[in-house]
């Protein structure tokens, strides 16, 4: 076995502890309760609360909405960029980082000036939040997507299934799915942390989502801030989990396509 | 009857011309290598026999049917690429059944029929195996295989020996010909290697710059090439610029010497510039001075590389004519010849050689 040096070590215990020292506090701090309340005082209130349950039920239907517009824009978009206009790629990149450089305000307010003049149901508010997140986590599933894409050799693939007679549906579900298949997870990852934390664009559509809701606990009760804080860390790994789990189960039994 | 064929194909990128009005025609079983430099034309040609790319001009005929706009899904063609392009999420053996699968065959069929597909390519063995698991060689006889599958009308390969070292691919290509033959598939092969070229196929279109310069077989090619650029690209070539001392004679001159030819092109005069083309494994060590159907030369030694069963000189011709390559046997220097640096050699060659008018 490969002895690591001391420095890898210490670099390696320093990364540990800037992960773990903040996450053990908050949980410490969060189980400081005041005398005759249990230490779990904190996160039954949590939990007993509507509006806990509200909001995490409004932030996960928009983090999988979110997911599945970037995997049906996003993917089809890469892969036909990929195969048919290589030289567009660079446009694509740029345009793919421009929710970075506009502040959320902006992008707030673009939308309502588009959407208030009325568009039918596409001017509901949840319809506008919805497009909102779809743009934000734009970036994010573009970059792990387009890292996929790059580390397979999409035409020859292509071009080797389309002489072989295969259909665009099963060349997608067959040679391109499951060969980006951790870029897709990466993406959805991102994006699911993502909007799960959000808060600017939310509270400003007036909207009572995870990340707005963490905010205002954190403004009234300090260890209901800390525990809520630890309540969504484990929920996000777990739904990082499901995913893991879901796409093991469904991609992989369409590529080996027995 | 011509099973596949090429109709003045013209295919442009921008101004750049990739392929210029290009025709031929295979036989049934022919096996056809589009051979030429990096650049001319030959993977454009065939995608456009593929059907991945659509020619601008020209129409593409397999067995009677004008396939020119078909798309590819619907050309029954099987391709082999240089980059092997396997999936890479299925095994060698469920790469094999995709082209079974697209065309809805029974499953009982595919299995037997991918069985029957790996042992031919001698990989019976490995059929769970996943690309990643297999050697380069072991890949292109995979992709060989699923390309073959669907029992395809026409094959085509681009380079599919390229990224593999010297020896796999000698045996390779011994074994896609043997393959190809025992099938009897009409076969497009392109490559930039002229010995493959001249080891597999029944005939060879020579591409330079988008066009075909030479069709013919490999022994045409090789001895009666028609152009200076395929004299030079396939084999190595000997071009000594003359001038013509006597049409009527068939006398040249090459720096002090006077050459016989028994040839010389019906369009020279006497004082034009023509180049005599020799091989140089035609040139031959020696001199019999009583033998008046040779021409003889005296060459001083630049350079001797040993090739293992031949030697290959560089010489420069004594008395004015340039430089001379020759490739001779490995033990002509035990029988008497003096080949080092330094020395000077006899060497004689035959009168009837190739001459052709000296291109400007
Ligand atoms: N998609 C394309 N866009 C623009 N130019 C192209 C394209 N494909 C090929 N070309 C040009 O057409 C010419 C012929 O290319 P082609 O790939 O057919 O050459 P080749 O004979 O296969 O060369 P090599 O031996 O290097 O593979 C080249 O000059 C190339 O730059
Ligand atoms: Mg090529």
């Amino acid at each position: 076995m490969k002895r690591l040096s001391v420095g890898s070590w210490l670099v390696g215990i320093v990364a540990l502890l800037y992960f773990i020292v903040p996450l053990v506090a908050t949980a410490q701090f969060s189980f400081q309760e005041g005398p005759g309340q249990p230490f779990w005082a904190a996160y039954t209130s949590i939990l007993e609360s509507a509006q806990f349950w509200q909001s995490l039920r409004l932030s996960l239907g928009m983090a999988l909405a979110a997911v599945v517009i970037g995997l049906i824009v996003v993917v089809p978009a890469a892969y036909w960029a990929y195969l048919r206009v290589p030289q567009l790629k660079p446009w694509i990149e740029f345009v793919s980082i421009l929710p970075f450089v506009v502040p959320p305000i902006v992008l707030v307010l673009g939308l309502v000036r588009l959407y208030a003049s009325g568009f039918g149901p596409l001017s509901a508010r949840v319809t506008m939040l919805m497009g909102a997140y779809g743009v934000v986590s734009l970036p994010y599933m573009f970059r792990s997507i387009d890292t996929g894409l790059r580390s397979m050799n999409v035409k020859a693939l292509t071009e080797a299934a389309l002489g072989m007679g295969a259909s665009w549906t099963r060349i997608m579900f067959q040679v391109v799915l499951p060969n980006i298949r951790q870029s897709l997870l990466g993406g959805a990852f991102l994006t699911f942390a993502l909007i799960m934390g959000e808060y600017a664009i939310s509270s400003m559509l007036g909207f009572n989502t995870f990340g707005v809701y963490m905010l205002l606990t954190g403004q009234t009760q300090a260890q209901g801030a800390a525990a809520l804080a630890i309540i969504a860390f484990i929920l996000v790994w777990f739904f990082v989990a499901i995913m893991q789990w879901v796409s093991r189960n469904s991609i992989t039994t369409i590529g080996g396509s027995r | 009857m011509a099973f596949l064929e090429i109709h003045q194909v013209r295919r442009q990128f921008a101004s750049q011309v990739a392929v210029e009005n290009i025709s031929f025609t295979a036989d049934k079983g022919e096996f056809i290598s589009l051979l030429g430099p990096s650049g001319s034309g030959k993977t454009t040609l065939l995608r456009i026999v593929a059907g991945f790319e659509r020619p601008d001009a020209g129409r593409i005929v397999v067995d009677g049917e004008d396939v020119t706009m078909m798309p590819p899904q619907r050309r029954n063609m099987g391709m082999v690429f240089q980059s092997y392009a396997l999936f890479p999420n299925m095994t060698a053996a469920n790469n094999v059944a995709f082209g079974l699968r697209t065309r809805k065959v029974p499953n009982d069929q595919i299995q037997a029929r991918v069985r029957e597909l790996l042992s031919l390519v001698g990989l019976e063995q490995k059929a769970d195996r996943y690309p990643h698991q297999l050697s380069g060689g072991e890949q292109q006889r995979v992709a060989l295989a699923r390309a073959l599958a669907p029992n395809p009308r026409v094959l085509l390969l681009d380079e599919p020996l390229s990224a593999l070292d010297a020896l796999i691919r000698v045996n390779l290509r011994g074994e896609i010909r043997r393959i190809q033959q025992t099938l009897g598939i009409t076969t497009l092969y392109v490559t930039h290697d002229q010995e493959e070229a001249l080891a597999m196929s029944d005939r060879i279109v020579v591409f330079n710059h988008g066009r075909a310069e030479q069709i013919g077989t490999p022994e045409e090619i090789y001895d009666r090439p028609t152009s200076a650029f395929v004299s030079s690209f396939v084999g190595a070539m000997n071009r000594l610029t003359c001038q013509v001392i006597s049409r009527s004679a068939g006398t040249v001159a090459l720096g002090n010497h006077e050459l016989q030819v028994n040839a010389l092109p019906n369009d020279v005069t006497d004082g034009d510039r023509v180049e005599l083309w020799i091989r140089p494994e035609r040139i031959r060590l020696g001199w019999d001075p009583d033998d008046v159907n040779q021409n003889h030369l005296q060459v001083v030694v630049d350079q001797v590389m040993f090739l293992g069963a031949r030697l290959g000189i560089k010489g420069t011709i004594v008395g004015g004519g340039g430089a001379l390559t020759l490739d001779v046997p490995r033990d002509a220097n035990d029988r008497g010849a003096m080949l080092r640096p330094g020395a000077s050699v006899d060497v004689t060659f035959s009168r009837s050689i190739a001459v052709t008018r000296a291109s400007e």
